[in-house]
């Protein structure tokens, strides 16, 4: 049940939904000096890298993720036929394999709109005013608060998104954060390595901006590098997302190891740039970086750039062993 | 003083009735009268002495056990051809001397040579009271209790049969190794069990029992086979043997179900198999559940038209379907097609599960959305369609009073609609 509301809601917010909604956000920060690294997220260029890196597994794309069964359909196609059917398909998959967002934390709001003192003490609660009519988006919807002490301001973060659920519930999205995100059960989650389950929940539950989203998608992260799981996100759209965090971090040589080791060693040197794109903004990507090989290019990062060098370089060897015994046999 | 008088009477006594009253009761009355005055070895001195016999003359002193229990236990030989008296709760002869010890009473006492030693050591043992045991008399309740009816010992709901305590649809076991070979993993189940006759020249009507069996090893070996004896355990044995020399392989798809759907028919009974997704289960006649059980099939609906009572028939159909099946890869070498298959599970993602391996693959369209016979779901049905009733429309839906009702409800029938929007002001 939940999985299929998982998905659901996935498809729900497919498409360019998110880049749009959140870009805004990113180009206002823009206006001020203080650049986030994170807004890089929305550069075209490591778009295309980690949808790119994100990989096209058959067996992890086709594996049974819905819980919905019915009966099997067959059909005789043409070659022509089958292009379509896969050209549709494709699309179904891009949708399905959509990066969520890595941001900033959301600021929260502050903003006091009048003080009315002759209305001090009118109610034991404070009244919450939303405005519920329809073709406004959430993030705009007007929501106030009128305190106690006759403060009329605007709702905080956690207000506005608790006031939006009662009126407007996202399907799969709870009233309050389920337990699995707490410390507690979260680490334990992590411990049987449901890394794609607590993600995907993450995202019906939480905006990408939200703190609670935040904690619990990096704590994930930061758990996967350590034990260096990465391939159990590999062809989910997780992937890209775990990229691109441990980049804007500087912790991408386990992951760039991990890469090595299943020959994907293109994708190595595409995560490496999007390295240099995010931390060399100004001096951009290294001299001859295009002509290198993805050897060169990788084992150059790993003198110049890595904390642990050594780690991908061994990776590296092996690799190069391994090449090197396929061809004499 | 005592002694002596009751010598007197049992010396009057003997000379009266003799040794032989063994039938009759003797009981003395002696009146308050009675008392022994003076001297006692004086006859004369006996005042007033009455004596009355009691002989109880019951059906218990003339009939004997065996004669006693048949007049309860014994059925009529009207009763007996209407079938009395065989199923449980008959009663039976119960042998109430059953848990009782020689010297062994309601008194708990020790009798040394009777029911217990004489010697301990070398100390004789003398009569004992020991403390009342009621455990004694309450077990041999029990035990008669427990012989006064039948009861079968009750199979398990999983491994009863079709019906009631009869062998079809019951398990049997493996079938009896061949030479080395065992019949490791396999199981065989009864599916027609019954008498069978033929007339001869010389014995008349001679009856005979008709096993008919499957065996399989739920991977996708099974066969069946028929079986007659005088005795029925054997002709059961005799059809399993048939059965494991008769076994085939049976191509499963992704071992739980069929290719595709089908159609198969013999004598009769005509068989429309269908190929169902997985966690569907078994919806299908008895026989053929079974036989799926066997095979290794778990997901699969069929419906059976014609004769649903031909064991034989059915199961005779329904392996030459299996036999018949076309794997996803043979079909695409005929047709000279991809073959796509498509699931819910993977978001109805479409995935090639065959290609035509030989030629290319044709260019014209493999037909249109109309053509419904062409459709993988019908193409191996050959034009037939299995019956589906119309369903009936309830009783009531005829009488005169439910047309009104429904004339005088008709107006209301939008009305908790049009409510809720006439309270939000929009109508």
């Amino acid at each position: 049940m939940l999985l299929s509301h998982l998905t659901r809601n996935l498809r729900f917010n497919s498409g360019a939904t998110w880049c749009r909604k959140f870009s805004r956000t990113v180009l206002a920060l823009n206006d001020t000096k203080n650049v986030s690294k994170y807004a890089m997220f929305f550069d075209k260029r490591v778009q295309h890298i980690l949808t790119d890196i994100t990989g096209r597994d058959e067996e992890k794309i086709y594996r049974p993720r819905y819980r919905d069964t019915a009966k099997p359909t067959y059909r005789l196609v043409t070659d022509k036929e089958l292009e379509k059917l896969k050209s549709d398909a494709e699309e179904k998959i891009q949708k399905t394999l959509q990066i969520p967002p890595v941001l900033d934390e959301k600021p929260d709001v502050n903003v006091i709109l009048s003080k009315d003192e002759a209305l001090a003490e009118h109610d034991q609660f404070n009244y919450v005013f939303t405005d519920i009519s329809y073709n406004i988006p959430h993030e705009k919807r007007t929501v106030t608060v009128r305190e106690k002490d006759g403060t009329l301001r605007l709702a905080t973060n956690d207000e506005h998104k608790r006031m939006i659920q009662v009126y407007f519930p996202g399907e799969g999205r709870k009233h309050y954060m389920p337990n699995m995100f707490t410390e507690k059960h979260l680490e334990r989650l992590l411990e049987e390595g449901e890394y794609e389950y607590i993600l995907d929940r993450a995202c019906v539950q939480f905006d990408p901006d939200e703190t609670d989203y935040i904690r619990v998608t990096r704590r994930v992260y930061e758990y996967i590098a350590d034990r260096s799981d990465f391939m159990k996100l590999y062809s989910t759209r997780h992937f890209g997302a775990a990229a691109f965090f441990l980049t804007v971090q500087k912790n991408i040589d386990s992951f760039i190891a991990v890469l090595i080791n299943s020959n994907l060693l293109h994708s190595a040197k595409s995560l490496i740039d999007v390295y240099y794109m995010v931390h060399n903004q100004e001096q951009g990507l290294p001299k001859e970086w295009s002509n290198l090989s993805d050897e060169e290019a990788i084992m150059m990062f790993a003198k110049q750039e890595a904390k642990d060098g050594s780690r991908i370089e061994l990776a590296l060897q092996v690799y190069k062993e391994n090449v090197e015994r396929e061809m004499s046999s | 003083m005592a002694a002596p008088i009751k010598n007197v009477f049992s010396l009057l006594l003997r000379r009266n009735f003799g040794n032989s009253s063994i039938n009759s009761r003797l009981s003395f009355i002696a009146s308050s009268e009675s008392r022994i005055i003076g001297n006692p070895y004086c006859l004369h001195n006996l005042k007033n002495v009455n004596f009355s016999q009691k002989r109880a003359a019951t059906f218990f002193n003339k009939i004997d056990a065996e004669n006693l229990w048949k007049g309860v236990v014994s059925v009529s030989a009207a009763g007996k051809k209407r079938g009395r008296g065989k199923r449980v709760g008959r009663k039976k002869v119960t042998d109430l001397n059953r848990g009782q010890v020689m010297g062994v009473g309601k008194a708990n006492i020790e009798w040394p040579g009777l029911n217990s030693p004489i010697m301990k050591g070398k100390e004789v043992l003398r009569r004992k009271q020991l403390p009342p045991n009621p455990d004694y008399a309450a077990e041999i309740i029990r035990l008669r209790d427990s012989m006064s009816r039948i009861r079968h010992p009750g199979l398990s709901p999983l491994l009863r049969g079709f019906s009631g305590n009869r062998f079809p649809g019951q398990s049997v076991g493996p079938p009896d190794p061949i030479g080395d070979y065992s019949f490791e993993g396999f199981d065989t189940i009864v599916l027609e069990f019954k008498l069978v006759a033929n007339m001869t020249g010389t014995l008349g009507r001679k009856q005979r029992f008709s096993a008919f069996v499957v065996t399989g090893n739920k991977n996708g070996l099974a066969g069946f086979g028929l079986g007659k004896s005088v005795k029925g355990k054997s002709a059961i044995r005799i059809a399993k043997n048939r059965a494991a020399l008769q076994l085939r392989y049976i191509n499963r798809f992704e071992n739980h179900t069929v290719f595709h759907n089908m159609f198969e028919q013999n004598k009769s009974s005509k068989l429309y198999i269908y190929k169902k997704e997985k966690g569907h289960g078994l919806k299908c006649h008895r026989v053929i559940s079974k036989i799926c059980n066997l095979i290794g099939i778990t997901d699969l609906h069929c419906k059976v038209e014609g004769s649903s009572a031909n064991v034989q028939a059915i199961t005779t159909a329904f392996f030459n379907a299996l036999q018949k099946q076309e794997t996803h890869q043979q079909l695409a070498d005929r047709m000279n097609y991809h073959l796509v298959e498509q699931r819910a599970e993977h978001d109805w993602l479409p995935r090639v599960v065959a290609s035509p391996s030989h030629n290319s693959v044709q260019e014209k369209s493999y037909r249109n959305e109309e053509d419904i016979d062409g459709s993988f779901e019908r193409i191996y049905f050959d034009g037939k369609v299995h019956y589906q009733p119309q369903k009936r429309s309830p009783f009531w839906t005829k009488l005169k009073t439910w047309e009104k009702k429904c004339k005088n409800v008709a107006y209301q029938r939008n009305q908790p609609k049009a409510q809720i929007l006439r309270e939000a002001g929009l109508a």
